[in-house]
């Protein structure tokens, strides 16, 4: 573990040479591994001996970390401390003073300072000084850039999910006002067409809102979950009756091949997602007169849902994309189904709480075989982390 | 009467386009992607494109634009870009400006309306080989 991962940059200002060469060699020895992130931390240090100098060294350059001494010839520490505070946050200072009182120690502290050494002191207690604001210094700054990750992936998913909601209100919209200015009367041919559109489009955006929701609730972990002993086969036949209308409409035989009694631990409504998304979909990608094959392997610790169907199929493209949130595959096989593009990311979110999987294996044109996997027994309960 | 194609990933969008230029007795054609409207492009020689922004990707419609245009046979097709980007970012396209940068003849605001539509298909249709914004400038 001797690989420095980072080296922060340590500005000394003290008027005392001695005392900057000591820090220096100190530190120049100095590695601090960082236990949470796992990475060794090393230190680079310049000395200024003045208010000037530490002025000119600011110039072109940012320190991670300031020892200052109280006392300059031409100025106060705490002057500068005053002004390092005031310009950049994330510097941390530790000040350093032969006049050690409890008034100056206080003062400095009031002004920023992150930790206070008292002259004279030694090498290893300088180490534990530097080794102390380093930690906090590297912690902090990864808190930072792993908020402001955060804050794009939000963006991105707002500006994504505006445009899913507004597409639908602009198809309405466009339909109505071709109704208000009577290019369409209810005697034209396309009437009974822009009407069940526009009440399609309504009824995407209710799904939108809804698989929303459910996306929702599983990533920010609000809502407990309940994990509890649960047959699947009966689930299955419950959520195989509820898409039957849409499967008779396209004349779509389901079958399922599993045994009566399959038993998991697991919250059932995210267990219901997971199959009904799988279940929704063999049905609205096939052809007419198609099949869906659902077949649940229950090995020793894993549960494997295989569905299969004799749908349109996908290209390796459309694959390789296929669990990113608000992916739709859209062409001219897919002009007439609808969706939110959240059902494949949202089973893909609620697998990993099972430590499981999704994948797909797929051929254009013959069809798609989804086949998802969950530990049976999970030792902990995994909670889940919030993307967005 | 002109053969005119439409590329939007959206259906509704489409049809509604579709409505309102057969009431000029055009001859519409439809695709829901760059690539499928690249290739019927390529079949059918439209007359005019009408092209959406935001298909799979933020700026698929960009690339098309840019694919049409590299191609002899279909570079002098005006484009008619359709966009909700003013609604998005708050921000406006303006042909003369953002026509610098992207080789499109005009830009129509989402949702479309009919007069508007319209006025800019017949306005297009017209345009002589020389004013068509081929490459951007």
């Amino acid at each position: 573990m001797n690989n420095v991962n980072d080296v922060l940059n340590v500005l000394i200002i003290d008027d005392e040479e001695g005392m900057c060469l000591g820090a220096s060699r100190a530190l120049s020895s100095t590695k601090v591994f960082i236990d949470d992130l796992k990475v060794m931390v090393g230190f680079s240090s310049t000395a200024v001996h003045s208010y000037t100098e530490y002025k000119n060294s600011i110039i072109d350059k940012k320190y991670d970390l300031i020892l200052l001494d109280y006392k300059l010839p031409d100025g106060s520490g705490l002057d500068i401390l005053q002004e390092i505070n005031e310009q950049s946050k994330e510097t941390l200072v530790i000040m350093m003073t032969a006049y050690a009182t409890f008034e100056t120690a206080v003062q400095a502290t009031k002004l920023g300072a992150y930790d206070f050494l008292a002259k004279p002191f030694t090498p290893e207690e300088l180490r534990n000084s530097v080794r102390k604001a380093a930690t906090r210094f590297v912690l902090a700054k990864r808190a930072k850039s792993f908020e402001e990750e955060k804050r794009k992936i939000r963006f991105e998913f707002i500006s994504v999910l505006s445009h899913e909601l507004k597409s639908p209100i602009n198809a309405i919209d466009g339909y109505l006002k071709l109704l208000k200015e009577g290019s369409i009367t209810p005697e034209s041919e396309n009437y009974p067409m822009i009407i069940e559109r526009s009440l399609i489009r309504l009824e995407g955006m209710r799904k939108l809102i809804f698989d929303l929701l459910d996306m929702t609730r599983i990533e920010s972990g609000q809502k407990a979950r309940n994990i509890k002993p649960l047959n699947l086969t009966p689930i299955l036949n419950t959520l195989i009756e509820q898409n039957k209308y849409l499967a008779q409409q396209n004349n779509i035989t389901v079958n399922l091949f599993a045994k009566d009694e399959i038993s998991i631990d697991a919250d059932q409504s995210e267990i219901e997602i997971i199959l009904n998304n799988l279940i929704n979909n063999a049905i609205k990608y096939n052809k007419p007169s198609g099949t869906v094959d659902i077949t649940v392997n229950d090995k020793q610790n894993l549960i494997e849902i295989q569905v299969k169907d004799s749908g349109i199929g996908l290209s390796r493209e459309e694959q390789d994309k296929l669990f990113n949130d608000f992916v739709r595959i859209k062409n001219s096989d897919t002009i007439h189904i609808q969706g939110s593009g959240l059902g494949l990311s949202t089973i893909k979110k609620i697998t990993a709480l099972y430590e499981g999987s999704i994948n797909v294996s797929s051929q254009k044109g013959i069809g798609s075989t989804f086949q998802v996997t969950l530990k049976k027994y999970l030792n902990d309960t995994i909670y889940p982390k919030i993307v967005t | 009467m002109a053969k005119i194609l439409c590329i939007d990933d959206d259906r509704d969008v489409l049809e509604t386009c579709k409505i309102i230029l057969t009431t000029e007795k055009h001859n519409v054609t439809m695709a829901m992607n760059g690539n499928e409207g690249y290739s019927k492009a390529k079949a059918d020689a439209p007359d005019l494109i009408l092209l959406d922004v935001m298909m799979d990707d933020n700026t698929e419609g960009f690339h098309t634009a840019y694919k049409l245009r590299k191609d002899p046979t279909l570079k002098f097709v005006p484009i008619l870009m359709l966009t909700s980007v003013n609604q998005k970012l708050n921000m406006k396209c303006d042909p003369k400006k953002d026509g610098n940068f992207l080789p499109v003849d005009a830009f129509l605001e989402k949702p479309v309306e009919k007069a508007k539509l319209l006025k800019e298909v017949k306005r297009l249709l017209a345009l002589k080989k020389d004013d068509i914004n081929i490459d951007g400038h």
